[in-house]
Parts: structure tokens; sequence; C-alpha cells
């Protein structure tokens, strides 16, 4: 134990640092066996009724006296000068009280890029050009056909490769690659590369893929003298509130952030979008409270996506398995602007997974005339895990080895990156086990296939950068003068389940039953930081804060109850919510609170600094069975296995939600989903859910998790790391490998739509044919 | 959107009075919504069908099988129809969503525009819109048709109108001027210069029916549809396959290619070829060999080519296994 996270034994408190807590009721570093009374169990959501019942409050059904509803106006072109904007036709219409253009506007700039909040110069087919805010959605979608603007057509370029060239026209400054290439190098790849007795080189396309939560982009602002509160659908609402203070040039406590609940973001709501300063802008101007929210379309033209990437890879490796070298190529598709500080990280994956000496990452990061990329749950993991577990696989059939037993043979047993063992050196290989025992990997056979129809298996494994906890986080547990308990935070749930997985931690620290927990999220007023809920960092930033409040809350409880008993306090403890002491004292909290008064006991507990002495990454693997018609190239997915390794698993019903969802965006990213553009107009032409097929129920088939389930002590003291991104980023692979396992064709190109799928059993069948 | 006027019917005489290029009837809206949100229709008025007294049933006699034309896809998935007819069920079934079906009316299915992404998309001008241009012809188009028959290369979306023409169906019409009927493959036409429209229908004409001739006995069928996702997704390409096999041989074999052209292909050759012999895995693969050489698919689509061959190759296998 010692080496363990000493910097969460002693924390600094306001209220009990001079305690000494005895070891036995002490649940401050939760050991690998302990017993718990919630933490661990299948805990159903808080705010489950709620949601159900509708009564749930979601930004687009926050309606406040007054409100005034505004409508944004895009270009239709790719890459345009703004000439003009009419604007007097709209506001001549009834109900119409504001229009704001570029030059309403031109102090606010917006990117990395700085650009005018709204366009003078458009940059993509969906940039925003004009807004008008009405007394009713209806009229402001009627005002905004009324808004006539003239362009001037400029040159475009859409496709990432043809942005590259010399001769294409370039988005901003005087080339389309965003500064110089990223290089990771360690050892000497190419040589190994020259030198090996086995490579594999494949080159790897990844499509652009739509967030697509079911809850678009949306705020409300409102105005009260100078203070500001704002109703967003966000990740992050502190991240909000201190950016949009900034931008307004007002103190951050003038700002209230407001987010109760919302309908997913997977990464594409950790910052204020536009809309939330345009309803700010346009909420000052009018007096009123103004709601704006994206419709379908346009948030899956301008509210960001995942990168499109191409992929070089060579593996170099001895006769035996053992891999010798490692390269990488990589661009990826930014599109016309950058909202920072999520760049998608192909190369990472690259650089840990594997036990290799020889390493090099080269990544490009190009601009184009589209909608702007942006963190989408397992950024640039997603993208690089298909093209490296791909390859690993073409690198098992060549080698003759099993997939899995490859891997196996090349886990890495440290973070050659920074140099530190791992935080937890078993849980990779754990993975594998418990996916191998759930799937029946080992000893797999085909089985009901037909000359049209068939069967394959595959898998892939990972890790992934982020998961390990994004300090500071706050949590402040209040024992109300009835006994019942109050946990503040300053985090969100952005629908994963946050507020029930904070309440049984809080109750497993305190002693007390999860339902008398009552958890307040989503309020910046709580006036505690937490970070943004992405990277899979909520729980394993959230849950140590909890934990050390409990605890601290519960040593009040326990001082308290053995003053009014006149006895030590070593000799009282809490069980199951009720106060036990020495000769058969017995108390409820309602009881012990009753007795102080009217007072009642607040702990605070905070995240620290993560240890620095390992490296804190989760991993996973994932194996699938698939069925593939090769008459018609229709793919099957017949079902899914998914071990991640998220440390302790806190709420085993929760994790299996995230693996679901996780396995079912996988299952899109695979199958149906992109974004398809007409590089000549410059155009997005599945904008809507039509033709941008998310999977439906039908698409997924039963989705096992294999919990594994390691508690992590030396990532913090509950042992937890993050699991929300884990179950996507393996899927791809996994299932692609499994349709060469049944049809031998590998494909580099998603998604496995029937065309990419027939066009390769032709390109095949003629190949054998000229063979002959 | 336009403000525009709706009323509910309750008199076909009415309707008729009434209806013209700006008024336009109204069934479960599906499509025409969709059409009017993204500006390709902008009709003054809407006359709204479902209470006048058109039929929506579905009745099956001796000589034929009437779908009314209010029957919704809903109810022609969930008939108790045999499986002389279980391609229209397929067909039914497979379409859009349960919500959508529950509205979605047959005759308004026949009636569907194209889901052309350039022809919906609200920013893009195109020759069946009026324009001059097909972009989808040098652009995106590996939804698109794989049989040339006009300026457009928009497929019919309808998966029941493969599975009608197949069964030799027909459309009763009715205006002003009385009673009219047409086959449906004559009723469904290619976009032409002077009249870029899918359907010989008139604005002042309104579909009170379909009606199937009967099959024999001896007959099966299905419709096998192939789309990029499970469900809810427009046929990529669809074969709507009937056979009459009795004592071990094909007697009559009908063929329809949904997701090729315009409109419906009926596969004549190959019918041809197929009608009176054995079935055989050895006949069928090659009878669609040589049947499949008519195509002239654009560059993204030419999968569709192999696909229609998968697809005809198991909807015969499975009718005669
Ligand atoms: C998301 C989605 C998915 C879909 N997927 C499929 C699919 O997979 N396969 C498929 O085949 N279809 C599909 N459809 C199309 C759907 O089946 C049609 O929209 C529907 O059948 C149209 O019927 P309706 O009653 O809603 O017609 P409406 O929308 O009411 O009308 C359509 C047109 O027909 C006219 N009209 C309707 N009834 C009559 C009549 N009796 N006489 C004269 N004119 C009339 C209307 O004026 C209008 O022009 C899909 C639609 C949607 C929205
Ligand atoms: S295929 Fe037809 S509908 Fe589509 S763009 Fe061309 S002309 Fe327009």
């Amino acid at each position: 134990m010692s080496k363990q996270t000493p910097e969460f034994r002693h924390v600094e408190n306001d209220k009990a640092d001079s305690v000494e807590i005895p070891e036995q009721d002490t649940p401050a570093n939760w050991k690998q066996s302990q017993s718990f009374k919630t933490v661990g169990h299948a805990e159903t959501r808080k705010e489950g009724i709620e949601k159900v019942t509708g009564a749930a409050q979601y930004t687009t059904d926050v309606q406040l006296p007054g409100q005034l509803s505004a409508v944004v106006i895009r270009s239709p072109h790719a890459h345009a000068r703004v000439r003009s904007v009419q604007t007097a036709e709209a506001l001549a219409l009834p109900g119409v009280v504001q229009v704001l253009t570029h030059q309403d506007v031109s102090e606010h700039v917006w990117y990395e890029e700085e650009v005018p909040l709204l366009a003078d110069v458009v940059r993509f087919a969906g940039d925003e050009v004009a807004v008008v805010a009405a007394t009713t959605l209806k009229i402001a979608r009627r005002a905004a056909g009324l808004i006539k603007v003239e362009y001037e057509i400029l040159p475009h370029v859409t496709d990432m490769t043809r942005a590259l060239d010399a001769s294409a026209p370039v988005v901003h400054g005087d080339g389309n690659q965003i500064g110089e290439a990223e290089v990771f190098e360690r050892g000497d790849a190419p040589g190994a590369i020259d030198k090996a007795a086995v490579t594999i080189q494949l080159s790897f396309d990844t499509p652009t893929a739509i967030h697509n939560a079911l809850e678009s982009h949306a705020t409300v602002a409102n105005w009260t003298g100078d203070s500001l509160v704002i109703y967003d659908s966000t990740q992050g609402i502190h991240s909000v509130r201190s950016e949009m203070a900034e931008r307004l040039d007002m103190p951050v406590g003038k700002v209230q952030v407001i987010c109760h609940h919302m309908g997913g973001g997977f990464g594409a709501k950790q910052k204020p979008w536009k809309q939330a300063m345009l309803a700010a802008l346009l909420s000052r101007r009018c007096g009123r409270p103004v709601q704006i929210f994206l419709d379908r379309e346009s948030e899956n033209l301008a509210a960001g996506n995942r990168n499109a990437t191409q992929q070089t890879v060579t593996l170099a490796a001895e006769s035996s398995g053992k891999l010798t070298g490692i390269k990488l190529d990589a661009v990826k598709n930014i599109g016309a602007y950058r909202m920072g500080g999520e760049a998608s990280n192909v190369g990472g994956l690259y650089q840990h997974l594997y036990q290799c000496e020889n390493v090099k990452t080269t990544e490009r990061t190009v601009y184009t005339h589209t909608g702007p990329a942006v963190a989408f749950r397992a950024p640039g993991y997603v993208e690089a895990c298909f093209a490296l577990e791909s390859a690993m696989d073409a690198l098992a059939h060549k080698l003759g080895m099993d997939p899995m037993a490859l891997r196996l043979m090349n886990i890495a047993s440290e973070d050659q990156v920074q140099g530190l063992p791992w935080s937890s050196p078993d849980a990779l290989r754990r993975c594998h086990e418990r996916a191998d025992e759930a799937f029946g990997w080992t000893g797999r056979k085909k089985s009901q296939e037909s000359t049209s129809l068939r069967r394959g298996f595959g898998m892939a494994s990972h890790e992934w950068m982020a998961g390990s906890g994004n300090p500071p986080g706050y949590a402040r547990i209040v024992v109300e003068s009835d006994g019942s308990c109050q946990l503040l935070l300053g985090t969100q749930d952005i629908g994963t389940g946050t507020r029930t997985v904070l309440a049984q931690v809080a109750a497993e620290a305190l002693g007390v039953s999860v339902d008398t927990v009552q958890v307040s999220v989503g309020d910046t007023v709580s006036g505690l930081p937490a970070p943004i809920s992405s990277g899979s960092f909520t729980v394993p930033t959230m849950a140590p804060a909890v934990q050390e409040a409990g605890v601290h809350a519960r040593q009040q409880l326990r001082e308290a109850a053995a003053k009014w008993w006149q006895v030590k306090v070593a000799d009282v403890f809490i069980e199951d919510g009720v106060m036990k002491g020495p000769s058969g004292h017995s108390a409820t909290l309602a009881e012990l609170m009753g007795e102080l008064s009217g007072m009642v006991i607040q702990a605070q507990g905070t995240r620290q600094a993560n240890t620095t002495n390992t490296s804190i990454r989760p991993f996973g693997v994932q194996c699938a069975e698939v069925e593939v018609n090769v008459d018609t190239g229709e793919i099957t997915v017949l079902r899914i296995v998914s071990a991640p390794d998220c440390g302790r698993v806190l709420n085993p019903l929760l994790a299996e939600s995230q693996v679901i969802g996780g396995v079912t965006q996988g299952i899109g990213f695979t199958l149906t989903e992109q974004r398809i553009m007409d590089h000549e107009l410059g155009v997005v032409l599945n904008q809507s859910l039509e033709d941008y097929l998310v999977p439906t129920t039908a698409d997924v088939p039963p989705i096992e998790h294999a919990l594994v389930d390691i508690p992590d002590l030396n990532a913090n003291p509950t042992g937890t790391k993050g699991l929300g991104e884990l179950p996507l980023i393996p899927c791809a692979p996994a299932i692609s490998n499994a349709v060469y396992d049944a049809i031998g064709v590998r494909f580099t190109t998603l998604p496995l739509s029937r065309r990419v799928v027939l066009d390769a059993l032709a390109k095949t069948r003629q190949e054998g044919a000229s063979h002959v | 959107m336009f403000e525009f006027d709706y009323e509910r019917q309750t008199t076909l005489t009415n309707v008729l009075q009434k209806i013209d290029t700006s008024r336009q009837v109204l069934a479960g809206g599906t499509d025409l919504l969709t059409r009017m949100k993204a500006g390709l229709d902008q009709p003054t008025e809407l006359l709204d069908i479902k209470a006048t007294e058109l039929e929506s049933a579905l009745n099956l006699s001796d000589d034929e099988l009437v779908l009314g034309a209010l029957c919704t896809l809903s109810d022609v998935d969930e008939s108790s129809l045999d499986g002389r007819y279980q391609l229209l069920k397929d067909a039914a079934g497979q379409a859009a969503t349960q919500q959508i079906r529950n509205r979605a009316t047959v005759a308004g299915n026949l009636l569907q525009a194209p889901r052309c992404w350039y022809y919906r998309h609200p920013d893009v001008d195109c020759w069946r819109k009026g324009g001059t241009q097909c972009p989808a012809r040098e652009g995106r188009n590996s939804h698109h048709a794989i049989v040339e028959m006009s300026p457009c290369v928009a497929v019919h979306p309808s998966d029941l109108a493969a599975c009608l023409v197949a069964l030799e169906a027909s459309v009763d019409i009715l205006s002003r001027e009385g009673q009219r009927s047409e086959k449906v493959a004559d009723f469904l036409v290619s976009p032409v210069e002077g009249h870029r429209r899918e359907t010989v229908l008139k604005s002042d004409e309104i579909v009170t029916a379909i009606r199937v001739p009967t099959l024999g006995e001896g007959y099966r069928s299905c419709y096998l549809k192939a789309m990029d996702r499970k469900v809810w997704a427009f046929a990529l390409c669809g074969v709507a396959a009937a056979v009459d096999l009795r004592d071990g041989r094909l007697h009559d074999v009908r063929l329809c290619l949904s997701g090729v052209a315009n409109t419906p292909v009926r596969l004549e050759s190959l019918e041809t070829v197929l009608r009176g012999r054995e079935p055989s895995a050895q006949l069928f693969a090659e009878a669609i060999d040589n049947v499949v050489d008519d195509f002239t698919p654009l560059s993204e689509n030419g999968y569709k080519v192999d696909l229609v061959k998968g697809l005809l190759k198991n909807a015969l296998e499975k009718l005669t296994e």
C-alpha cells in the first residue's frame, strides 16, 4: 500500500483536517476485495423517473417569460465573400425583434483562426452569416427566409487530398496544411522495416462521421442587469462560464451556466459554440431571454464532426511475430476552422499499444472548406484503431498466427513514451482473458454457413490516452438537519449516469443508503469547479473527491455522536445510516442531527493531481462475430463482446449502458455512417438523418459486457478510470477483421457499405480470374 | 416554411372540384410534407382526403386483389394475404418505419417524388427541379440509376411499385371527366422534357384504388430489398419476384427491379429464359449472368449490377428451395 497515492491520505479539509481517522472506519482507500454496500451494485438511475416521465428539463425545454427564438442564416456556398445582407424585409415582419449580421458584431471573433463571429467570408456550406430573433420560432424561421444575402463565390476545396495540392484554393493564409507535420519517433522505424522478416503495409481511409447527439446544440441566454444566466446543452458548464465571461469581458462570477440534463454531446459540446455567443449577444440587445437550438441539418453541418483520416501503416515483425517496427503516415481533415485543443490524436495508439523499439508517426492536419472537426468520443483513437488493428490482423494472417496470440505476444509492458510503468500492469492481458472467456475466442468454430452466407470472427485491442482523471474536482457533502444528505458538485451529468454513480460513492463513504443522497449537478452556482465531461474523465476525477468528502462527513458525524453520547470517537461507527455506539447506543442520522439543533454537517473533498510515477491508461479488447452475404454484400453483426478496463466498476448497469452505447456508435462508424460531400458543389448531401444513416436497433446485435473490474489503486483511491470512450475504439477493426475472416477480403475503407463490400468482392474475383 | 391552407375533405366530389396544381391532395403526408419543407412543392391549399369515401381496405376476391387508395403500408404489411402475395407484405413491411407505415398510403407511395439527395437539397438546383443540369451524373451517384432512361438518373423510391409491376397491377384514376385505368407499368414513367414527373397522373386526377389480378394457387413470391442499414432506408436495389412453381417446373416467372431506374424495371427476357424450365442453381446463375448486360452504371454505382444479380439469385433460390 505504501506507494499508493499518498497525497490522497491526508487531505486538507476545512472542518476535519486535525482528526485522526481510525482504520476500521476509513474507506479512504478502497481495497481490491472490499465488500461494498452500494458501490459495484447495479443501482438504477437517480434521474430515471424524471426522464421517462418527461419531467427532466433539457435546454430546448427552457421557456422563460418573454423568451425569443432565434434562427441562424447559413451559407449555401463552400467559399464566398458576403457582399451584402438585406435585412429590411425580415425586420418588417411582425414579431421580428432583432437581426444581427457581420457588421453588428464585428468586434467578436470565433475559432482559433479568430475569424468574425458572423462571417464576412464564409468557408463552408453551413457557415453562420446572420441571426434573427423573433417572438416565436415560426416567425424567426419565416424571417430567416426573407433575409437576402449576396455572395461573391470563391473557389473551394472540400477534398482533403486535393487540399494538399499546391494549386488548391486556400482556406486560410497561404497553404492548407496546418503548421509542420507532428512527428513522434523512437528508435529507427524505417531501418527496422527494411530489415524485417515480415512486413505489412496498408493504407486506410476513415470517413467524416457526425456526432448526432439526440439533443442538438442549444442555448437560452438571459441577462438580468449586468449578470448573465446561460442554459446550455454542454459537457462543461465551467468551461462555458469562463469562456463566455472572457469573451464578453465580464467577471466570471457574473455568469451562471446551467445544464441539468442533456441528450448527449460525444465531444462536440465541450466549449461554448456559436449559438451560445449569439444568444448572449441577442439577449443583451433585446433585453429578453433568447433561445437558439440548431435543427438537425445545421447540427450536422456546423457543430462538429469526427475528422476523416488517411493512414498509411507499416508494420515490421520477426517471423515469431514480435514487432520490430511501426510506422504511420496520417493526414487529418480538420475542416475550415479549429475549435481548439481537441485535435484527434491518431498517433497515440501506435506509440503506446505494442512493445516496440522502433516507432515513427507522422501526422498532418489539413484545412478544407468543410464544417469544423472537433473531438468525437475517443478522437483519433477510433480512426487509428481501425487502421492499426486491421494491419495487426493482416500480420497475424500472414504469419499464420492467432490474432489474439499475436497481440498478447506484443503487449506493451510499460508506457514507452513516458518511460513509466502502467498503473495497472495486468489490465490489458486481463481484458484479453475476459474477452476470450466470454466470447469463446479460443476454440471458436464457424457454424451454419451456406454458399451465400459466410461467418467470421474478429477481434481488436486498444489503450486510451485519457480516462485517468482531469483534476481538480471538488465535492461538498451536507448532512441536513433531518439527516438526509446532499451531494453538491460542479460537474454535469451528460446522460451517462454521473448523478447515480457519485451518489453511490458518497453513500458508501458516508455509510448511508444511496436513496438518502440527493445529488445536485449541472449548475455553476454550486461554486465548485469541475472539469469538462470529456476524455472519460468524470468518474475518475469526481469519485475520489466525493469519496473524500464522504469520509470527512462521516468523521464529523462520529465526533458529533461521540460528544452527544460522551464516548470515544473511536467507539462510534455508522452502519446503514444508523449511528452506533459502545453500549448499545444507537441513533438515526435524523436523531443525531436533531440533537445538533439546526447545525448541519458539511465536508469537502478535493481531487488532486494524478500520480506522476505511473502511467494511468485504460485498455480494452473486443470480439465480433459476423455473417456476410457474398451475393448481396450484406453484413450482419451477430454478436459483440466488449471487455473494457475502466478500473473499478462502480455500477455494472451504467457501465453496461456505456458499452452498449459505445458499441452501437462503433457499429455506425463501421457499417453505416459517413458524411457525403459533393466536392464539385462543395455541399454536404446527407445532412439530414434520412441519408446519414445512424444504426437502428435492427443493426445492433446482442452486446455483452465482459466485466474486467480490476481496481486501479495507483490511479486514485477509488480505483476508477474512465469508461465512456473505450467500447467505441476497437469496434470497427473487430468487425472488419471478422469480415475478413468470413470472406477473405481486407477492408481499408469505412463504412462497409454494400458498395464497398461488393466492389471489393468484384475486384477479388477479377484478380482471381486474372491469376488463372 | 410558407403559409398554406388546410381543409379536411369529406366527399370526393368536393375534392375533384377543387383539385389543381396549387390545391393538392394530402393523404398520409409523409412525402408531401417533406417536399413542402424542402420548397419543392408550394401548394396554396391541402385537400386532406383521409375522411372521404375513398377505400382504405384491402379486398381479395376470386379475380382480383383491390387495395383502396387509403390503404396504408401497415395495412398491407399486417394483412392476412397468403404466400402468393408475400412480396407485397415484404415490400410494405420493409419500407420506412412503423410510424411512417401507419400513415403512408399505397397511392401516395406510387406518387412519391425522387429521394435523390441533390433533388431534396435546398441549396442545389437540378434538371428535375426545372434547372438545366443533373449534378448526380458526374457527382455522388452511388444511389442512382444503372439504366439510362432520361436526363434524370434518380431512381423511383417505392418498394411497392416494383411488386405491383411484377403483378401486372393497374391503377384506378378519377377526375371530373370520369374514370380511367392505367397499368402501374404505364402509370410510372421517366421524366422527360415538358413532363418532369414520374407519373402520368394529371393535376386534376386522383387515384382511387390499385387492382392486382389474382395469382393461381401455384404462385409464391418475395421482395428482397438491399439497404445500407437493416431497416429504415430506401432501397439501394430490390427484387420483386413471383414464380408459379408446380411439378418441379417454373410455369411462370415475374421479376421486377427497384432502385435501378426512374421506374421499376421488369426483366422480361430473364423471365422468358426461366419460364417452363426446371429450377436449378446452374440455370439461375447462367440466366442471371446473361441478362445483366444492359446496365449502364455511373461512376459510383457499378456495385448495383452485382447487387441486382445477387438479389435475383437469392430470390430465385428462396422461391424454389
Ligand atoms: C423516412 C421515410 C422513409 C421512407 N422509406 C420508404 C421505403 O423504404 N420504401 C418506400 O417504398 N417508401 C418509403 N417512404 C415513402 C413513403 O412510403 C411514402 O412517403 C408514402 O407511401 C406516401 O404516402 P402518403 O399517404 O403519406 O402520401 P402523401 O405524402 O400524402 O402524398 C404523396 C403525394 O401523392 C399525392 N397523393 C396521395 N394520395 C393521392 C391520391 N389518392 N390521389 C392522388 N394523389 C395522391 C399527394 O398529393 C402527394 O403529391 C419513406 C418515407 C419517409 C418519410
Ligand atoms: S438525378 Fe434527377 S433529381 Fe437527381 S440531380 Fe439529377 S436530375 Fe435532379
